[in-house]
């Protein structure tokens, strides 16, 4: 069989990226192979910076180049509101509505007790701290509209209960089953609009 | 292709691409199945309610003849049992028992009274006061073993066969599968037990669901119990259920809530000692 090691080395990287299975390597490898050395230059740059100036925001978990985020440091914002949602992803989701003026916090994950994954194996530690040592009025629960994403909004909940925090869960219209990832701009400030105590 | 409709509940969705998901079913007829949902990823599915862990759904399938994975056609929920989902320690009950089924369940060859246990279990899960969720958990667990036919031995010691008798030290081993009487145990093997919590063993594969409400049982026997699903399970199952855990969490959470709520003054600058958990 004829192969070719250099490419063979580039599908075999490629396939390990979340979605991507052997095919769909295999084109974006031969794609790069005919592209313009210009452009190759470009993506390995563009990588490269992510590898090195990306990090996580020490205070609220998001993807930031900066340590706190840049969110984190905007004074404009409310400081007093905390969206609390699972993936770093999520923060751009809420971000681009441009309703929420507050600040977030990143559990890197949701309870899945099935697939071992309990409280103290998701960042809840941290949202506990931040609770404790800053004057917060309100905390959104903004997991997944999932079985999870539930089970990660009740467990949260009765741990800030009692300690005069509204607590509430993004409202009506956020489809029951799916990733706040796939939500799009006007049904998410629909759902923030809509958040009711719990 | 030929198309078929059940009653099922879903057990467990996993993404399939960027579009699809695959589903496990437990289903009223033909036991755990699997089968694919297209599009249930996306947004506006009109799937993607019904494939939630723990929704009582009446589906169409179509049965695939080359492989072993299915593709729902239609899907309607009957149920998603949302008193489970709405308050956070029936939820860790709702995770363990479709655990449970998971790992306990294999194949088709399940007769359909299982799943009308199942059913029944999940519907109690939603409204039986919380005090009685351990009890009924080990009545769910005691009579699926049974059904499934990996039902502990209580008749008498598992080695000597000799009947339990009330005022016998008695052991309970998971790993054997039954009672050990002491002499066989010679107190190494299994874990002392009170004659009582075998009684309830017994007494738990059988009694009508609709008592299981207003039985009490002892501290004693209700930790003693535990050893159905700690210790009996695992051994017979060969892995652990891991969503027990989680129910120990939550109740220890509850526990810590209640503790605080009858120490702390009503004052909200109170910092009460769970807080500092991390
Ligand atoms: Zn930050
Ligand atoms: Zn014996």
């Amino acid at each position: 069989m004829y192969t070719v090691k250099s490419i063979n080395k580039l599908v075999k990287e490629f396939s390990n990226l979340p979605g991507i299975g052997e095919k769909s390597a295999q084109r974006l490898v031969f794609f790069i192979s005919r592209t313009s050395k210009e452009y190759g230059k470009r993506l390995i740059e563009a990588i490269r910076e992510v590898m090195e100036k990306v990090k996580y925001c020490s205070v609220c978990g998001s993807v930031t180049e900066s340590d706190p985020c840049p969110i984190c440091q905007d004074r404009t914002r409310d400081k007093s509101i905390i969206c609390v949602v699972e993936e770093p992803w999520d923060v751009f989701v809420f971000e681009k509505t441009g309703k929420f003026r507050g600040l977030y916090h990143v559990l890197g994950g949701a309870i899945s007790p099935t697939k071992g994954m309990n409280p103290q194996d998701i960042n809840i530690g941290g949202l506990l701290k931040r609770v404790k040592t800053h004057k917060i009025r309100e905390v959104i629960l903004a997991t997944d509209p999932n079985t999870d994403g539930q089970a990660t909004a009740l467990y949260i909940a009765k741990l800030l209960k009692g300690r005069g925090i509204s607590v509430t869960r993004l409202g009506m219209g956020l489809p029951v089953g799916g990733d706040l990832e796939f939500a799009d701009e006007d049904t998410l400030s629909h759902a923030l609009e809509g958040r009711r105590a719990m | 292709m030929k198309l078929y409709k059940t009653d099922a509940i879903v057990l467990s969705d996993s993404d399939l691409g960027d579009q699809d998901k695959i589903i496990t079913l437990l289903s009223h007829r033909y036991g755990k199945i699997r089968a694919v949902a297209k599009g249930a990823r996306r947004l506006k599915s009109r799937f993607a309610p019904a494939m939630q862990m723990l929704s009582y759904v009446t589906a169409v399938l179509y049965k695939s003849k080359r492989i072993e994975v299915d593709t729902f056609n239609e899907c309607k929920i009957n149920s998603s049992f949302l008193g489970i989902r709405n308050e956070l320690l029936r939820l860790a009950y709702g995770y363990y028992s479709i655990e449970l089924i998971m790992k306990c369940v294999h194949g088709a060859e399940t007769p359909p009274f299982l799943f009308d246990l199942v059913l029944k279990i999940l519907f109690l899960l939603e409204k039986i006061p919380k005090e009685s969720l351990p009890v009924l958990m080990r009545s769910f667990e005691l009579r699926m073993l049974t059904i499934l036919g990996y039902r502990p031995y209580l008749a008498g010691c598992v080695e000597c066969h000799q009947k339990v008798e009330k005022n016998r030290r008695v052991f309970f081993s998971g790993y054997e599968g039954g009672i050990l009487c002491a002499n066989c145990s010679k107190e190494k093997r299994g874990k002392l037990v009170s004659f009582e919590t075998i009684q309830w063993m017994k007494f738990l594969r059988t009694v009508s669901l609709d008592k299981l409400a207003n039985l009490k049982l002892s501290h004693r026997v209700s930790e003693e119990l535990k050893i159905i699903p700690k210790s009996y399970i695992p051994h017979r199952v060969g892995e652990e259920v891991l969503s027990y855990t989680f129910i120990e969490t939550v109740q220890a959470l509850e526990t810590e809530v209640e503790t605080a709520k009858k120490t702390s003054s009503p004052s909200t600058e109170t910092r009460v000692s769970w807080i500092d958990q991390e």
